[in-house]
């Protein structure tokens, strides 16, 4: 269950080749099954170089963690990230981004909207939403972190993913 | 009832021959832990996921992959010098991995940058051999090379699951393996990670993902194969089994010594196959091995591992007592 909920999040990722959505993600932190081997881990490492917007790449073998870091002014691209990690042999159990953008209610729903694009991220409404959204004044930008989930097939709509907020930054103070 | 006990006895009876068959016992004396060197980190002699290991005259060349470089040590262990650093200019190194040495030269596999780039002993960039790739002569990952006399490269060329063997100019003169198409028959690869030459000229290949070596001739034609039964990637830590085969070395007697990375110990074998004796255990007290991803042996016999997870580099030597 748990491998076939991963398997959806990153079919859905990558059904979301050269969406903008990902324009604003910062960073990523990516779980990945059989890193043990040097062999392996360079070899994905390889693959994540070759993507647009990686600045830095952080391949920790001993717990499967791969870590990546936007450059400057530049995105990760996210849609190259997932046909890399597979063409590289591998698959990710678990995605966790951290984006920017400002947080509004679209279909009675919380969302990220991010600049470029009319896909949002859905929140996931929980505990750290709540107190995101109780700190908010207009529609600052925010900083979020969190894992990122498939919704159920009844609530895709134009929403296919959720993240689960863990936690936020608000990063500017006037109302744009 | 009595034909259930005639089963039961049977099944006992395949069970050790096939252990017999399958497990062989050593027959030479073991090795015994001599010297270690090395410890996490990035300065003069620190290590930081060391992969290959070569001897050029009294010198131990070591890749230091996670730091992008070349370490030169003296076989005592002693920081010598060291050469390298992360890009793709010559002279720079993205993730050196296995690497040899023949003729006063060091050849080195880039896995990032797709070419084995070749040194003096000091560290200048002589030649570069290879562009990134799955056509002939490219290489898409290479992780290990060996050099024949005339200076014929044969490099594990990984992401493309094949051995390439290439001149010292870089022209393709063979190939064994499909082209990105991994496979268990004979001559196909699973992720192969390094090569040595048998003092005959047949290519000694670390199959690494099919838990298993492989002997082709220089026209590429399969000679053997041996790791566990059949050499059919059955996994274990059985004598002559692998978890993992990540590299070769060949001693000046022509016995060939595999780093058997995730049982954590170095296994020796006859150019045959033979399995002869295995050293090494998990653990990272002196003589234990935490990952071994390569070895070279002296002429005379010692035994120099790299200790992938422990950062450091650890020698051994022969017993002469009789085996456990």
């Amino acid at each position: 269950m748990r491998n076939s909920m991963a398997t959806a999040v990153l079919l859905l990722l990558s059904s979301l080749a050269a969406s903008p959505v990902w324009s604003q993600v910062e960073s990523v932190k990516m779980r990945v099954d059989g890193l043990a081997c040097p062999f392996c881990a360079y070899g994905l490492e390889k693959r994540i170089t070759e993507i647009p917007g990686v600045s830095k790449i952080v391949i920790r073998v001993d717990d499967g963690v791969m870590l990546l870091e936007a450059k400057k002014d530049e995105a990760i691209a996210l849609d190259q990230l997932v046909p890399a990690v597979n063409k590289a042999g591998f698959t990710a159990r678990e995605i966790t981004a951290t984006a920017v953008g400002s947080v509004a209610i679209v279909d009675d729903r919380w969302v990220l909207k991010m600049s470029g694009t009319d896909t949002d991220l859905v929140l996931e409404d929980n505990a750290t939403l709540k107190k995101l959204v109780s700190e908010l004044h207009g529609s600052q930008r925010v900083r979020v972190t969190g894992q990122l989930e498939e919704q159920s097939p009844e609530r895709h709509h134009a929403h296919p993913l959720t993240m689960r907020v863990e936690r936020f930054d608000i990063l500017s103070s006037k109302t744009e | 009832m009595r034909w259930i006990a005639v089963v039961v006895a049977l099944a006992g009876l395949s069970a050790a021959g096939a252990f017999v068959a399958f497990v062989p016992s050593a027959t030479e004396p073991g090795y015994r832990f001599e010297l270690v060197w090395g410890e996490t980190g990035s300065g003069p002699g620190e290590l930081d996921g060391p992969i290959g290991i070569a001897l050029l005259g009294n010198e131990v060349f070591v890749s230091d992959s996670g730091n992008h470089r070349i370490q030169v040590f003296d076989r005592e262990g002693r920081f010598l010098r060291s050469f390298g650093s992360e890009g793709d200019a010559p002279g720079q190194l993205g993730r050196p991995m296995h690497i040899d040495a023949r003729d006063g030269k060091l050849y080195v596999a880039e896995y990032l940058n797709d070419r084995i780039q070749v040194f003096s002993p000091d560290g200048e960039s002589l030649s570069i051999v290879g562009s990134s790739g799955s056509a002939p002569g490219q290489f898409d990952a290479p992780a290990g090379v060996a050099v024949d006399a005339e200076g014929g490269l044969y490099v594990a060329d990984f992401y493309n699951q094949r051995i390439q063997i290439v001149s010292a100019d870089g022209d393709f003169l063979q190939q064994i393996g499909v082209t990105g198409d991994k496979g268990i028959a004979a001559g196909r690869f699973n992720y192969p990670t390094d090569v040595a030459l048998l003092p005959n000229g047949d290519v000694v290949a670390a199959d690494a993902y099919n838990d298993r070596v492989q002997v082709l001739d220089s026209n590429g034609s399969f000679v053997r194969k041996w790791g566990g039964p059949f050499a059919l990637n059955i996994a274990g830590g059985f004598n002559g089994w692998f978890r993992t085969a990540t590299g070769v070395a060949v001693d000046q007697d022509g016995n060939v010594f595999v780093a058997d990375f995730f049982n954590h110990r170095i296994q020796k074998f006859t150019a045959d196959g033979r399995f002869l004796v295995a050293f090494g255990e998990q653990g990272t007290a002196r003589g234990q091995l935490d990952r071994p991803s390569d070895a070279v042996v002296d002429d005379d016999g010692r035994v120099y591992v790299v200790d992938f997870g422990n950062d450091r580099i650890q020698v051994f030597s022969r017993r002469h007592e009789a085996p456990d």
